[in-house]
């Protein structure tokens, strides 16, 4: 029973199922059955082919960005003036808050730490 | 070279190891925004969409790496380092509003235009929008998708990451964010639906619909094999 309904899995796979299980692929592995549907769908079916070479393409060029990083690009997009001036503000403000008292340091421990 | 950040959870950890103690250090802070923040916004803007929240991320970035200063060692460089706070950042930002569109880049509000987690199947006789946009009632493409030239030169690839940028910005927000935060993020599936508090059925449409929506997109403005050179423009 397990089988016709295997078989007939493969031989009705459409292209909607097809295009989700080419999508699903690219997250998890197939089983044996969807695998071997797909397979054969594909040998037959271009636009689904086509549909599998794109969204393999799409992620190459993501992760290929992400392999290479933020680029510093003048051209590109940046921070706004602003920001970068609130930022730089609220750095500041955060150091003057931060900065420990003179002698209390890690570098310069209490009376009561010494020997 | 691998500029990809540790993973958000090492990212600011107190619990985390700290780096080896080369005697480099982090400069001076208030430096960092010169030196790492035109970087770290394109990063921030390109996976949550918009400017203000993008901006706001980074500043979060640098506090916080101002208070985990001491745990710097130099074993990376400063700007993998912020890289990995602000990565940080971002996936928190998704997890605390999962459902929220990132931002006005990113596409419909969530629920229009068919991003609802609806499976893809048209029982009850309701046709899911965006299946039903792609598919005939029989299962076959509506438009079959046309032939994409090769990426063989540096300026395609190019041109082709800027209009994917432009489509990512147009992507329904709750595809956006399991999109951004799988393929861009590269969380695995498990991590993904923990963080957006998804089940993994619901996780695979959403990837779905929003693989379907990126390459029609790209298809329309301009990587159509039929499409002219000229015909490009960002979306």
């Amino acid at each position: 029973m397990n089988g016709f309904h295997g078989l007939l899995q493969i031989l009705t796979l459409r292209c909607e199922a097809a295009a989700a299980l080419l999508s699903r692929q690219l997250d998890e592995p197939l089983s044996h059955l969807e695998r071997t549907a797909l397979v054969c769908h594909l040998v037959a079916c271009r636009s689904c082919r086509r549909f599998h070479r794109q969204v393999q393409r799409i992620r190459q060029a993501l992760r290929l960005r992400n392999r290479l990083g933020p680029a510093d690009n003048a051209d590109d997009e940046g921070l706004s003036p602003e920001a970068r001036a609130r930022i730089v503000r609220a750095i500041r403000e955060a150091q003057a808050i931060g900065e420990p008292p003179a002698g209390t340091g890690p570098d310069t421990p209490r009376d009561e730490t010494l020997p | 070279m691998d500029a990809r950040p540790p993973t958000p959870t090492q990212a600011d950890d107190p619990q985390a190891p700290t780096l080896p103690d080369t005697g480099t250090g982090t400069g001076d802070a208030s430096a960092w925004p010169d030196e790492h923040g035109d970087a770290l916004y394109r990063y921030a803007r390109l996976r949550v969409g918009r400017r203000e929240l993008a901006e706001d991320l980074v500043q979060e970035t640098f506090l916080a790496a101002l208070q985990a200063h001491g745990r710097f060692r130099g074993g990376a460089t400063v700007r993998t380092w912020l890289l990995s706070i602000l990565r940080h950042k971002i996936v928190d930002h998704f997890r605390r509003a999962p459902t929220v569109m990132p931002g006005q880049g990113h596409g419909s509000p969530a629920g229009h235009d068919g991003d609802g987690d609806a499976p893809n199947s048209r029982a009850g006789g309701q046709v899911d929008p965006i299946s039903g946009r792609f598919f005939d009632a029989s299962g076959h493409w509506r438009k079959a998708p046309a032939a994409w030239k090769a990426p063989d030169r540096e300026l395609e690839a190019r041109e082709f990451r800027e209009v994917l940028d432009g489509c990512l910005d147009h992507l329904p927000g709750s595809l956006a964010s399991a999109f951004i935060l799988r393929e861009l993020e590269e969380l695995d599936p498990g991590e993904l639906c923990g963080v957006l508090g998804l089940s993994a059925g619901n996780l695979r449409i959403r990837l779905h619909r929003a693989r379907l929506l990126l390459r029609e997109c790209l298809e329309r403005h301009g990587f159509g094999a039929e499409s002219s050179r000229s015909s490009r423009r960002t979306p």
